[in-house]
């Protein structure tokens, strides 16, 4: 059965282009263009087994999404990776709570690797 | 009396009878007078003597011998001369004295007498005619007193009246002098004359208002004083006073009443002191206190503005730091998602023309333009963050992230994903690493270390490369060995500078600006970097790193 993940990214591009190939890399994607789009799916009943998260987006970020996801006990517990163009995030890091932190521009080869990995867990 | 012998001795009593004969009738009043010659000769503290008319001494009472020191033996029958002065002598006094007790009935003075041992004595006497019946004198009657004593403290009295006048009288520091109960000057000394100008003979008999300027005068504070100095018996006050020639001084003034024996009211003494020097100096302090208060509140002032300003500036500083570290994030994503999707579309576009994905084999030109893209994106990307790694690192923004890490496990997560590059370059890399555990931020040292290889990568094509992790007490050293060409002397000093490029840069991408921002993440980590090279033998990288970082400060936070 492939895994299921919820992709939170804002720019439309970045979003088709990680969907068309996650879904060729046999993955089940879902995606929200911002993190209370991504609440709204969630709450609504949509279990991901991993939520691929962008921070810089409008409207709600991903800090934000984390500080309500972490906060709902029914989603709390669903993985992130982090993507993220801002260099300089080790101080925000521990804020965030990931189990990944990719780099944007994204290696669509890591971020296989990555998704494997924490899936696999 | 007067026909008594002259040497006869004789008590005071037989004169006496001898003179009563004639005049006292009665028994009774004959006793009594015996008795009264009883008390007169006991009497120790007069000296109590008759003469003849002559002079000549007929009786001696106790007191006389006492004062005198002549028995009664030795003086009487002498001429009472023997107790004056040779110079009194001289000139009849004693004589005098008789003539003029003969023609008045009596005599008074005091006098210099001597004694029998020729001693001085101050004497009061009071000789006394006596006639009789008939009017005819028949002698003297003479009390002497014996006033040395008195005489000497009187003396002593008046001397020392003198002293002190003289005293008062020259002293020059003090207005000394007197008031007579209304307030007229009765006395003026030295000091008066200097301190207020006038000369005793102006001053002398006018009132003592004179000296007080006319509008305290008016206000009745002259009368004042005076009450008050004769309700408490003494007023003391400063302020200021007028001198003869009109101007002023400041004053210390001490009025005291001055009574006589009896509590009377006989004036007051006045003593004044000139303070207008000392006013003068202690005006000139206060205005300089005035003047340093007010140069002290007007540099509080300067610096409160100063510090206010100071206050604006660093909340203008901050906050262009905080736009400037704004500006950078945008900048950071905005030219990052355009590239992520760039890159994505390369990479994805690459893996669909591979060959074992199509039927027929895609044209060379377009694998090689797809490879030569994400070459580019790739090298754009660096360019990118270099660039903002550098903007962050001017701008004090680079934060580090400590946790505990394993500097062996981070260098072979490096190697293991710079594989494939490392391995297109050439390189081979070996490994000689030990766990190093340590307090680091993993993302920044890894950057580094990336950084590093990748240099040998460019630098040292072909190259062996060896990683070491060696630790050694509270320190690691993280070692990069190529055995590339090596760098020249002269570039090693600049090498961690910003902009500086090896010298076979035509090959490297960049802005060389790779060392210039490992050595800003390493020295973040309170450690350094240099580097060792020989040319044509390679070079080698060593990073020195404590394990543990010290107590949180600033300097983590912005190296």
């Amino acid at each position: 059965m492939s895994k299921v993940v919820l992709v939170v990214e804002d720019d439309h591009d970045i979003r088709d282009a990680i969907t068309e190939f996650l879904t060729e890399s046999g993955f089940t994607i879902r995606s929200a263009e911002n993190g209370s789009m991504a609440l709204e799916v969630l709450r609504s009943g949509f279990r991901p087994d991993l939520i691929l998260l962008d921070l810089m987006m409008p409207v709600m970020d991903g800090f934000a999404f984390r500080a309500e996801q972490l906060a709902d006990p029914e989603i709390a517990a669903i993985p992130v990776v982090v993507m993220s163009a801002d260099g300089n995030i080790s101080q925000k890091q521990s804020k965030i709570l990931a189990v990944d932190y990719l780099k944007k521009p994204l290696d669509i080869y890591h971020l296989v690797a990555s998704l494997n990995k924490q899936l696999e867990k | 009396l007067a026909n008594s012998k002259p040497k006869k001795a004789g008590r005071f009593p037989k004169p006496r009878q001898n003179r009563a004969k004639p005049t006292i009738k009665s028994k009774d009043k004959r006793k009594n007078m015996g008795l009264l010659s009883e008390v007169v000769q006991s009497i120790r503290d007069y000296g109590i003597f008759m003469l003849d008319p002559s002079g000549t001494i007929l009786t001696w009472n106790d007191g006389a011998k006492h004062i005198k020191g002549y028995s009664e033996e030795e003086i009487v029958g002498q001429n009472f001369r023997i107790f004056y002065l040779p110079e009194d002598i001289a000139r009849h006094h004693p004589d005098a004295e008789l003539e003029h007790a003969r023609k008045t009935g009596r005599y008074e003075e005091e006098g210099w007498r001597l004694r029998k041992d020729r001693t001085k004595f101050w004497a009061s006497v009071v000789i006394t005619r006596i006639t009789n019946r008939r009017g005819r004198l028949v002698g003297f009657a003479k009390v002497t007193r014996d006033l040395t004593a008195r005489k000497e403290m009187e003396e002593r009295l008046r001397e020392s009246e003198e002293r002190f006048r003289l005293l008062v009288g020259s002293v020059k520091d003090y207005a000394i002098f007197m008031l007579d109960p209304n307030g007229f000057v009765m006395n003026w000394n030295e000091g008066a004359a200097q301190i207020k100008g006038y000369l005793s003979e102006e001053i002398v008999g006018k009132h003592f208002s004179q000296f007080y300027p006319p509008e305290e005068v008016a206000a009745g504070k002259c009368e004042f004083e005076l009450e008050e100095a004769t309700r408490v018996g003494r007023f003391e006050d400063e302020g200021w006073r007028v001198r003869k020639d009109g101007s002023l001084l400041w004053a210390n003034v001490v009025i005291t009443a001055v009574r006589d024996a009896k509590g009377r009211l006989i004036g007051f003494s006045k003593v004044t002191r000139d303070l207008s020097e000392r006013k003068k100096a202690e005006d000139k302090l206060q205005k300089s206190y005035a003047g340093l208060e007010r140069r002290v509140q007007e540099r509080t002032r300067e610096l409160s503005e100063a510090n206010e300003e100071l206050e604006q500036r660093e909340r203008d500083l901050e906050e262009a730091l905080k736009a400037r570290d704004e500006f950078l994030s945008i900048a950071s994503h905005e030219l990052k998602t355009p590239m992520t999707s760039l890159k994505m579309q390369l990479q994805m576009l690459r893996q669909k023309t591979r060959p074992e994905r199509n039927e027929s084999p895609p044209p060379e030109k377009l694998t090689k333009g797809l490879e030569t893209s994400l070459r580019q994106v790739d090298r754009l990307t660096k360019l990118v963050e270099d660039l903002l790694d550098v903007a962050r690192a001017s701008a004090r923004k680079v934060s580090y992230r400590m946790e505990s890490v394993d500097l062996g496990h981070l260098v072979r997560d490096v190697a293991d994903r710079l594989k494939d590059q490392i391995e297109a370059a050439g390189c081979r890399v070996e490994l000689d690493v030990e766990e190093a555990r340590g307090q680091f931020d993993p993302f920044r040292l890894d950057q580094v270390l990336e950084n590093l290889v990748m240099n040998a990568t460019k630098y040292a094509a072909g190259s062996k490369i060896t990683l070491m992790v060696r630790t050694s007490g509270q320190d690691a050293d993280l070692v990069v060995k190529d055995e590339g060409r090596g760098i020249p002397p002269e570039s090693l000093g600049r090498l961690f500078e910003r902009f500086e490029r090896g010298p076979n840069s035509q090959y490297v991408n960049g802005l060389g600006l790779g060392l210039y921002i490992s050595r800003q993440i390493v020295e973040g980590h309170h450690g350094s970097i240099r580097a060792d090279s020989e040319e044509g033998k390679g070079t080698t990288f060593t990073i020195h790193l404590p394990l543990r970082q010290p107590p949180l400060s600033h300097a983590q936070v912005a190296p």
